[in-house]
């Protein structure tokens, strides 16, 4: 909670010189930049979480790397998509499917090139997105309460 | 049992979260024909940001630019592929594979030989003591644009590259005299295919393909001079000579030429007509 409002803070007042800044040099707001910051907030989140989850079981060190190894994974992760309409393994398939849905999707917390190019963002993918980061970071902090539950029964 | 509740609660939050996926998924369409914005920065500036990594970000965007270039759905994805290419090449300039594969994006997929081949020439820059650019980039101009005279300018340099393997050398040797035929040059052609053929470094069936493409051009050379001289006999005398002989004798030809293996000419006194006693069919572009 404590780290979340941290960045929160941050990040507010980052959206806020970014703002004036932008205001000071056209003239206007585009209020599509508070969906994108929403977003970016949202996969902020998904990593605190994760940084959690990590702690609670391993060094500092290890949970630095898996976190980073986590981002990168998140946003390239679109293209298990790929695998979708290639591999023929049922086996293989229901692995790749599992392994879809467990790591965080963070490419669609990504709306940089339709905000900067005024592309439409369709309001669905915003709330499924939002919907999906929220029951993500839930998921992982129960996970992590109950690593820290088992551990206090050693 | 209060471990049961909190990994059934957490089971069931994933699943809603997968759920929450799967309705994205359904509502974007991550392979449907579409543009995309890229945004790279110069090498100059990437050189800095690198810290000294340079190689490092050239091999990460040199694998990122192998798949981004396999991604049929993107309409627009050639639009800075020179710059791409340059990228990867200005970062790390001894990077064989980038140039090689990079004319081969540009001249097959995208169909910009002119690209290709200018990517090839920084590579020879770059590397001089790598023959194969000037050899790629000569095959492109030869078989890609028709520019023999580029092609064997190219063939040529390729051959001054002293770390050449023999066999390799061999090869664009032929490259060049074929060249020169495809050019029409065909006595410079013909007389880079006797130097193949009477060369000692030449393999067997090299000079085998060098004794064919020697009959085939002497034979086109001769016959082209004995119709020449075929044509004045029957405009001076309104008929086709009885045998080669008489143009000899009537002042058309020096003498009665014969082919590549030493044999004569055959000629139809009725029709006119001349031709060798052995066709080696040359593919022609």
């Amino acid at each position: 909670m404590g780290l979340s409002v941290t960045i929160l803070t941050a990040l507010g007042a980052m959206v806020l010189i970014f703002s004036l800044f932008l205001y000071g040099s056209t003239g206007e707001f585009d209020s599509r930049l508070l969906i994108f910051y929403l977003l970016l907030y949202c996969e902020l989140l998904i990593l605190i979480a994760l940084s959690l989850f990590f702690s609670s079981f391993a060094t500092p060190i290890s949970s630095s790397i898996f976190t980073i190894s986590i981002f990168f994974v998140g946003h390239i992760l679109w293209s298990f998509n790929l695998f979708k309409h290639k591999i023929q393994d049922p086996l293989f398939k229901t692995v790749l499917y599992g392994i879809y849905y467990v790591l965080p999707n963070l490419e669609k917390f990504n709306l940089k090139n339709e905000v900067v190019n005024e592309l439409p963002i369709p309001p669905v993918l915003v709330f499924s997105s939002l919907g999906y980061g929220i029951f993500y970071v839930l998921s992982i902090l129960v996970l992590t309460i109950l690593i820290f539950h088992k551990k206090e029964f050693k | 049992m209060k471990s049961l509740k909190l990994t059934s609660l957490c089971l069931l939050l994933l699943l809603t979260s997968g759920l929450l996926q799967m309705v994205y998924d359904q509502n974007r369409n991550y392979f449907s024909e579409k543009e995309i914005f890229l945004s790279l920065p110069t090498a100059q500036n990437l050189k800095i940001m690198s810290l000294g990594f340079q190689n490092f970000i050239a091999d990460i965007i040199y694998i990122w630019a192998i798949q981004f270039y396999s991604n049929y759905h993107i309409k627009n994805r050639f639009d800075y592929i020179e710059h791409v290419f340059n990228l990867i090449t200005d970062l790390s300039p001894l990077y064989k594979d980038v140039y090689h594969i990079g004319s081969i994006i540009m001249s097959q997929e995208k169909g910009d030989i002119e690209m290709a081949i200018r990517l090839l020439l920084k590579g020879a820059r770059n590397i001089p003591d790598e023959y194969f650019f000037y050899f790629d980039a000569g095959f492109h101009a030869l078989w890609d644009l028709g520019q023999y005279n580029r092609a064997r300018e190219l063939f040529e340099k390729a051959l001054q590259v002293p770390s050449i393997p023999p066999k390799r050398r061999q090869m664009i040797k032929n490259m060049v005299a074929h060249t020169l035929f495809y050019a029409n040059d065909l006595q410079a052609s013909f007389n880079e295919w006797l130097k193949i053929y009477q060369s000692g470094d030449s393999l067997p069936h090299q000079k085998k393909v060098a004794r064919t493409r020697l009959y085939t051009i002497k034979a086109e050379l001769d016959i082209g001079r004995i119709q020449k001289a075929l044509q004045q006999y029957q405009e001076r005398y309104h008929h086709h000579p009885p045998s080669l002989r008489a143009l000899v004798q009537n002042g058309f030809l020096s003498g009665i030429p014969r082919d590549f293996f030493g044999n004569e000419y055959i000629y139809d006194p009725r029709t006119g007509q001349v031709r060798s006693s052995r066709v080696f069919q040359i593919y022609r572009r």
